[in-house]
């Protein structure tokens, strides 16, 4: 059974349709990223669960019992705003032995929880400090460590990362992760990183415009997206518009703008339809040489950027499309120069095929 | 003419050193970021070019003109705010020709190049609509407008992404350079996103606690940084300390304690010298095909992220080493628990000093 | 367990009995006058409008009256809003050495004692003892001079200003520092001057503050009483009609006028808060200027800003100076002046002490007066106070809280004669008979402008610390809404709670134009200074002036120091 789970829950805010419709279930301990753009609804999921506001339709299960009309205290599931929320008035022991003092335990039981859960998260020589003079990333632990000695089993992390720097996410994410893996917890961790979400979900939920458009795996997300939208926003892709001219067992050739031809492995495409061949970035090879068996199309390199220990580069095909190759960089090797020619490889079975959508390819691209 | 010239700028907060004897030369038509931790004062640093902020001491010259005592609106510089500042009782189109209308413009001219401006960035069925219908990545491309509009050759970026989403902010930021480059402008742009910075500009300088620390080109930066922090801070990267044992014309070899030695490239130190050893995780070679600077141990994690795979692993010694490889076509991953050998080329082997305030300090991103 | 049952229980009571004491003790009394004329219409239709002696003579009045009231508060709000402005901007942008002090000079007017510094403001005015004295002259002016074109006397006109602009200041102040200063870095760095960037986009960003505090001022004005006892010399003002139409017995055209007063209240305070709050919070229709003429006041305000920033910075400082810290000075240098005997003519009958301590006994007066008002203060703050911080919860957390602030703006503003006519005829004698005039009345009357004044400033407190997200935090840590509000809530807003509370007990104590009609035979320290200054005991009214005003800068000034901890 699952731990959480959305039935049918929309929720409005005025004529906005915050949440559509939705339906999500997750397991107990199970790590979740709902990912999506700003706006999409996630922080209005969280709330939900959180008992701080009600949905307007359908139900949410925690632990097998309704929870509709609840209120949060009886939930168990602690909200982590993105600035984390200490209180203010109080040192970080006090923060920290909140949810226990509220609930009156036994003083000594307080006392052995808390100083427990400091030293587990490396904070028990600044117990006597107060929010304001400690660093984000401290910040943010004993944000953890009140929601944990609080004894709650769900933790809903709003955007956690959002308020520090992007050097210094990199380092706390799998700070974070393990640190409820090791607890046993249950954590909803909203983000609009993606990066983010591959690295530290058991499973991601990409919400768009109030509505789940897929579930999976971070690896089932990567290779085998679901729509446009969800392809370019976890990992991104170059997307060529072209008309499906052949299909035959091995395989369909699709015509692009100015008659160029490219192989794809897809066959599920009728001839004549216009359609969308999506390529990750990390699937196109530039070299001096054609590869068999691979697409292989002649390019002038139009820009090179170093963006995040790999080679970006912006290849101008024949037919004046512009493709994006992003090549690791593996110490040798020579980055290529602006103007140098190049054959622009990339295997027929790297390429997804979707229909042209109805809306237009700009608007599933979710470009400014 | 260099386009900015600062000469030992300094601002002190009380007794925290914002800036600190900041030197600093950008030529014309350069795009150069200034980045670092939060705190660095990178931010102060662009404010004081710009007039917000009066430096305790030192100069400035924009375009060869000392401008210390010259008001905000008389610098003639463009600048681009992290939360936007769009007028909200204001149309895109009014935005955009605020700058030459209270600056009394003739308003002939004011439209023509408004209208370039505009088809330039894309946003032309826009011009009537009020910054709060606007999407924030469609926002800040028109604050931008906005800032070109005064034509001057100098724009100062304050964090201009920081308030988007990281997909928005992946693609604006290419945006900003085309830009820049077509209009021949140079650029100032300050991020505490060092993969931002470094994707787009000509050249990076690196701050830390109000000092420069380094700067460069991005790839040089990357490959060979002259400096600790600047090593980790750009991109990630393994830390190891030992000793150096031997000094070549070829390069070091360096004891890492228990039996382990690696070769590095790098000539600088004396034997004796206790020394960090830095390698980036891309540049591991899997497989013990080459001689030198073999390594072995355990797999205890790999995490995928997205044709990336991330396999840390860690040595009898107890160190956890990161390598980062692209998932190759048909290739099948290790597991964990797996035993993995891998080398480092030398010429990959960066050296540096050990830091005085010792290696986590030196490290800490906060 | 059964704590927690409780505890809900608890709270729905809680809740349940803090509306039912606002109901009574705040909203009934604002709005009962009303319903008084209603139901005693035939008779207020009589001595009003059909009195056989003098026919609508009495309407004729009203109208008379209310119109010059008008005069006097309009002008009045248009030089608050001509020197406001820039202070606030001032006080909302700059850092400089005495700003506190500046703050709480904008402050003071706001609980000073209202008869005792009428007082003030006339004898500075009009005195030897006061401008005048350092001319050699008997007074600058009389009491009567006008001022010419709006044909207002101008000692009543410079005490409804220095009475009135700290709301236009505070509430453009506050409207201001929730503006981004970072719009106004943007226009500079798009090369506008400070000048043009103030008047194209702070000024309509603030517009709604503008027009709050504007509102604010203007229906204070309307329903000063206190010190427009003292210095309206023959000329009458509406909320004073009051309180000589109740004292001789009209109650009828009294209620009559106030009900007027109230409803005008409303009328302006209602589509205001409408207009604030819709969405779009800023007017964008932008006035169409010729371009020509547009650049030429563009290159008007840069010449300005660069020549005359000095000049608005000190302006608005000299008028504040003027209004609030001169009369202060000058009654307090007037007390040591005349201590021992009038030193224009040495008779020891025109001292201070002699006027305490002699056949008078003024002294003994001031002593009891000085008790009553304490006690009422304390206790009306206290039931205030109890009333007060469930409310501004329920306003908070509730979806009708914005009624209830909305309402809440009403006995702010009322006519403190108005708001002690309708106690008076709601609980006395004419009414429920429940309580007599006395200190018990003066109490129930204090607890309906107190309220309002505490919980404004719990709610600023509740705001401005972002208490909402802590609260939410504490409640999914398994914090029920009542501990929530105890451990978390309260201490955060604790310096709101602390300064409501001064604000209304010093206010209270210089009250005087409700406490006036309540009063029976108990008399408060303001009420004695009217008394003195129509027995012509001056240097006594001076003294009772003096013990009045400095014991409110000492409350003032605790505010300061327990709020800056």
């Amino acid at each position: 059974m699952p731990l959480i789970e959305l039935v049918n829950v929309t929720k409005r805010f005025g004529k906005i349709v915050a949440l559509n419709c939705i339906n999500l279930s997750v397991e107990d301990g199970e790590y979740l990223c709902v990912l999506g753009p700003t706006g999409a609804g996630k922080t209005t999921l969280l709330r939900l669960i959180a008992g701080l506001i009600e949905p307007d339709e359908g139900e949410i299960y925690i632990g097998g019992r309704k929870v509709n009309g609840i209120p949060p205290e009886k939930r168990n599931a602690v909200y982590m705003f993105q600035n984390y929320a200490l209180f203010p008035h109080m040192d970080v022991w006090e923060n920290v032995s909140f949810g226990p003092t509220i609930r009156e335990w036994e003083p000594r039981r307080i006392n052995d929880v808390t100083s427990e859960i400091l030293e587990m998260v490396r904070l028990g020589e600044r117990k006597d400090a107060y929010p304001h003079e400690l660093s984000g990333g401290m910040q943010q632990r004993v944000a953890l460590a009140r929601g944990i000695a609080a004894g709650a089993r769900i933790l809903l992390l709003d955007e956690p990362f959002g308020a520090l720097d992007a050097r210094l996410r990199v380092n706390l994410r799998t700070q974070l992760r393990s640190l409820v893996k090791d607890q046993g917890l249950t954590a909803i961790h909203v983000t609009h990183d993606q990066e983010e979400a591959l690295m530290v979900a058991d499973r991601i939920a990409i919400l768009r415009e109030g509505r789940i458009e897929q579930v999976g795996s971070p690896q089932e997300i990567y290779t085998n997206p679901k729509s446009i939208f969800v392809m370019s926003f976890v990992g991104g892709a170059n997307f060529l518009e072209g008309i499906v001219s052949k299909v035959n067992k091995f395989g369909s050739e699709i015509k692009l703008r100015g008659g160029l031809c490219i192989r794809v492995s897809d066959q599920s495409r009728d001839v004549g339809e216009r359609v969308v061949v999506a390529v990750r970035r990390e699937h196109i090879s530039l070299g001096k040489s054609r590869r068999r068996g691979f697409n292989n199309l002649l390019g002038e390199i139009e820009d090179a950027m170093f963006v995040g220990g790999s080679m970006e580069y912006v290849v101008k095909l024949e037919n004046d499309m512009v493709l994006f190759s992003r090549i690791l960089l593996e110490g040798s090797s020579k980055p290529l120069r602006r103007g140098e020619i190049v054959i622009v490889s990339f295997h027929p079975r790297e390429c997804r095929v979707f229909g042209y959508p109805k809306r237009g390819l700009l608007r599933e691209i979710e470009a400014i | 003419m260099p386009e900015v010239r600062l000469v030992n700028v300094t601002k002190r907060y009380g007794r925290i050193l914002a800036n600190d004897h900041i030197n600093l030369t950008i030529r014309d038509g350069e795009y150069v970021s200034v980045i670092g931790p939060s705190g660095c004062g990178k931010s102060t640093l662009i404010k004081s070019i710009a007039g917000i902020i009066e430096p305790d001491e030192g100069e400035i010259y924009i375009g060869g003109k000392l401008v210390n005592n010259i008001p905000i609106e008389d610098r003639g510089i463009g600048y681009v705010f992290q939360d936007i500042a769009l007028f909200p009782h204001m149309t895109v189109w009014e935005n955009i020709t605020y700058g030459p209308n209270v600056k009394g413009f003739p308003p002939e001219e004011t439209k023509m190049i408004a209208q370039e401006i505009i088809e330039m960035i894309k946003v032309s069925a826009r011009v009537d609509a009020y910054p709060d219908e606007l999407s924030g990545g469609t926002q800040q491309k028109i604050a931008v407008a906005r800032a070109l509009m005064s034509r001057s050759s100098l724009m100062l970026l304050d964090e201009p992404l920081g308030a988007l989403d990281l997909k928005v902010r992946a693609v604006l930021r290419y945006e900003l350079r085309r830009i820049a480059k077509d209009l021949g402008i140079t650029v100032l742009h300050v991020t505490h996103d060092q993969e931002e910075a470094m994707s787009i500009s000509d050249r990076v300088v690196v701050m830390r606690k109000g000092r420069i620390v380094e700067s460069g080109k991005p790839l040089q930066l990357y490959m060979r940084p002259k400096n600790l922090f600047t090593a980790n801070f750009v991109g990630e990267a393994n830390f190891l300390v030992g000793n150096i044992e031997k000094v070549s014309e070829e390069g070091l070899l360096i004891d890492l304690g228990d039996g382990l030695k690696v070769i590095s490239t790098e000539v600088k130190g004396n034997i004796g010298d206790r020394v960090v050893v830095a390698f980036r995780p891309e540049f591991v070679v899997l497989g013990g095909k080459t001689d030198k600077n073999i390594f072995s141990g355990e797999i205890t994690r790999i995490v995928y992220s997205g044709s990336l795979v991330r396999i840390t692993v860690e040595t009898p010694s107890g160190d956890e080493i990161l390598i980062k490889k692209s998932l190759r076509f048909g290739e099948s991953p290790p597991e964990t628990g797996e035993k993995l050998t891998f080398s480092v080329p030398p010429e990959n082997v960066l050296v540096y000093p050990y830091p005085k305030e010792g290696l986590h300090r030196e490290l800490s991103l906060e | 367990m059964t704590r927690k049952i409780i505890s809900i229980d608890l709270s729905r009571i809680v809740v349940s009995c803090t509306l039912i004491a606002f109901l009574i003790f705040v909203v009934l009394p604002s709005f009962y006058l009303i319903s008084y004329v209603f139901l005693r219409w035939d008779e207020v239709w009589y001595e009003v409008f059909a009195n056989p002696i003098i026919g609508d003579e009495n309407w004729r009045q009203i109208i008379k009256i209310l119109l010059f009231s008008f005069r006097l508060s309009l002008s009045t709000v248009a030089f608050d809003l001509a020197f406001g402005i820039p202070l606030a901007y001032v006080l909302a942008r700059k850092k400089f050495p005495g700003k506190s002090l500046l703050e709480d000079l904008v402050t003071l007017p706001l609980v000073i004692p209202t008869s005792g510094f009428g007082f003030a403001t006339l004898i500075t005015w009009t005195s030897s003892s006061g401008l005048g004295g350092l001319f050699g002259s008997a007074g600058l002016i009389s009491m009567n001079t006008a001022i010419p074109l709006i044909n207002v006397p101008f000692v009543l006109f410079i005490v409804h200003v220095a009475l009135t602009f700290p709301y236009v200041v505070r509430t453009v102040e506050t409207k201001i520092q929730s503006i981004e200063e970072t719009y106004e870095i943007a226009s500079r760095t798009l090369g506008a001057s400070s000048l043009t960037t103030f008047r194209r986009i702070l000024l309509p960003l603030s517009m709604p503050g503008v027009f709050s505090g504007a509102v604010l001022a203007f229906a204070r004005s309307l329903g000063e009483t206190g010190a427009t006892l003292i210095v309206s010399g023959v000329s009458t003002t509406a909320s004073i009609a009051i309180v000589r139409w109740a004292s001789e017995f009209k109650l009828s055209t009294a209620a009559f006028m106030g009900s007027l007063l109230v409803l005008i209240a409303w009328m302006i305070i209602l589509p205001a808060e409408i207009y604030v709050s819709k969405r779009r919070r800023f007017s964008r229709r932008q006035l169409r200027i010729p371009i020509s003429l547009s650049m030429k006041i563009v290159k008007f305000e840069r010449f300005l800003s660069r020549k005359l920033s000095m000049v608005k910075d000190i302006v608005p400082l000299i008028i504040v100076v003027t209004v609030v810290v001169i009369p202060i000075a000058v009654v307090i240098s007037s007390v040591t002046l005349y201590w021992s005997a009038d030193p224009y003519t040495g008779r020891i009958e025109g001292g201070v002490i002699y006027q305490l301590f002699g056949p008078s006994r003024y002294f003994s007066l001031i002593i009891n007066a000085t008790l009553t008002s304490v006690i009422a203060a304390f206790i009306s703050t206290y039931i205030a106070m109890c009333i007060s911080i469930p409310l501004s919860f329920i306003i908070e957390r509730r979806r009708y809280g914005r009624i209830l602030r909305t309402i809440l703006k009403v006995p702010m503003i009322i006519p403190t004669s108005s708001l002690g006519l309708s106690v008076l005829l709601l609980w006395g004698p004419s009414g429920l008979g429940l309580v007599d005039s006395g200190i018990w009345m003066i109490i129930l009357t204090h607890i309906v402008f107190s309220v309002p004044v505490i919980v404004e400033s719990i709610i600023a407190a509740y705001e401005g610390s972002g208490v909402q997200m802590y609260e939410e935090t504490a409640r999914t840590l398994g914090a029920n809404a009542y501990s929530a509000i105890e451990a978390v809530s309260l201490p955060l807003i604790k310096g709101g709670i602390l300064t409501g509370f001064i604000l209304s007990f010093t206010h209270s104590l210089g009250e005087t134009g409700a406490t006036l009609i309540v009063m029976g035979r108990d008399a408060t320290i303001p009420v004695l200074v009217v008394n003195m200054v129509e027995a012509l005991a001056i240097p006594a009214a001076l003294f009772t002036s003096t013990y009045l005003i400095i014991l409110s800068l000492i409350m003032l000034a605790i505010i300061r120091i327990l709020t800056r901890r």
